[in-house]
């Protein structure tokens, strides 16, 4: 058996009760001083799967909910609870103090862009007369594989122009929101923002509003995802770039 | 549009992550250990691999052309070609769109093919596929790829 590292938290962090992780083994911390680990046991050699993933999402996220959370990339397996408690919570002690005043008292809320294609291209033909015009030569042009292309070239820079310009649109009226915003590049399909909002705890309801507020009023080509609360994943990743913890 | 976004309410509750949303963040994201911590990253490099297929922009150039041509723009457009023409011709565009994005999808294919020679876990697959595709370079559906295996 091995212990499976979710996060680092406080040493009197209260766990929800019942909270169970990756293979449905209840997790508990391994306190050192006054930090803790959240771990749980696992078999090392079974195959890592989809639940896994979730699993570890899962705990971290009920968590975030009353707690300061270091989330751990997923994937960090160690041997025992000494060599927790040593190799990371001694060896880490002021990088991970450090990092869990700076996060004290905020969490992360994502709010993911998307367009619907439709509504994008109308959009677009409706505004831009010279793309209509593109498309209706490519029309009448018997069969043209060339212009047929040209259309959908135009087509596709017009789409890149819109996105930009919605996603600007969006990432000024979310900034207002946040303590910091950071935006993540964009992978999905169709999906033109990713941002991460760090965001007090006593300013969420304000935060829900808003963003409910901001998706009403947005047209009909965009639409939002807002997923949260979550650890502070974008900001930790940012911190350690900056300088080693563990130098 | 979806459901949540549009309901006419004052308070937007966040929702939980997505495993799509899990992908992004937990596998890349997050802190890491010093080399004096044994890390195990048995089968994460699969999950890690970009998936992402660089596939001609021919394709999607063609796709954005057949979706704007489908288009029906009637609450705005001013109708400028006889109707009758337009069908005839879109219809036989379309022929022949269909045809080249097809061939572009059989070497996609096959290109996933070779990738995924390690065929005995289909959850990376799906995690990959699902969830790391480009905005700009669409991959074949999974349903496709799946078949294509099958026959081959």
């Amino acid at each position: 058996m091995a212990l499976h590292l979710y996060g680092v938290v406080s040493a009197g962090t209260p766990l929800p009760g019942a909270l169970r992780g990756r293979q449905e083994a209840p997790v508990r911390l391994v306190v050192h001083g006054d930090l803790a680990a959240v771990v749980s046991e696992i078999n090392p050699d079974a195959r890592v799967r989809r639940v896994d993933l979730l699993a570890h999402a899962r705990v971290l996220e009920s968590l975030v909910e009353g707690s300061t959370v270091l989330p751990m990339r997923f994937g960090v397996i160690v041997e025992t609870d000494e060599e927790v408690a040593l190799t990371i919570l001694e060896a880490g002690e002021g990088g991970l103090t450090a990092l869990l005043d700076s996060f004290d008292g905020v969490v992360q809320l994502t709010v993911k862009a998307y367009h619907d294609q439709d509504q994008a291209l109308k959009h677009l033909l409706r505004e831009r007369p010279e793309l209509r015009e593109l498309r209706d030569q490519a029309a009448v042009r018997p069969v043209a594989y060339h212009s047929q292309l040209s259309l959908g070239e135009a087509i596709a820079a017009g789409l890149d122009v819109l996105a930009n310009a919605d996603a600007t649109m969006l990432y000024e009226q979310l900034s207002g929101l946040a303590e910091r915003i950071v935006l993540e590049e964009v992978t999905g399909k169709d999906q033109i923002l990713d941002a991460a909002l760090l965001v007090r705890r006593g300013a969420r309801i304000r935060t829900d509003e808003a963003i409910a507020r901001i998706s009403r009023t947005l047209p009909d080509r965009l639409r939002l995802r807002y997923i949260g609360p979550l650890p502070p994943y974008s900001f930790v990743d940012s911190e350690l770039a900056g300088e080693q913890v563990w130098a | 549009m979806t459901v949540t976004t549009q309901r006419n309410r004052y308070i937007e509750r966040p929702a939980p992550s997505s495993l799509a949303d899990v992908v992004d963040v937990i596998l890349d994201k997050g802190l890491v250990i010093d080399i004096y911590v044994r890390v195990s990253l048995v089968g994460i490099e699969l999950l890690t691999i970009d998936a992402r297929i660089v596939i001609a922009s021919i394709d999607t150039y063609l796709r954005f052309a057949e979706a704007v041509n489908r288009l029906d723009l009637t609450e705005t457009e001013i109708q400028g070609i006889p109707e009758l023409m337009e069908n005839v011709t879109s219809a036989g565009a379309r022929g022949k769109t269909e045809g080249a994005i097809d061939a572009v999808k059989e070497k996609v294919a096959n290109v996933v093919k070779r990738d995924d020679e390690d065929e005995g876990d289909d959850d990376y697959e799906e995690v990959d596929r699902s969830n790391r595709t480009d905005r700009r370079r669409p991959q074949p559906t999974k349903k496709s790829a799946a078949s294509r295996r099958r026959e081959s």
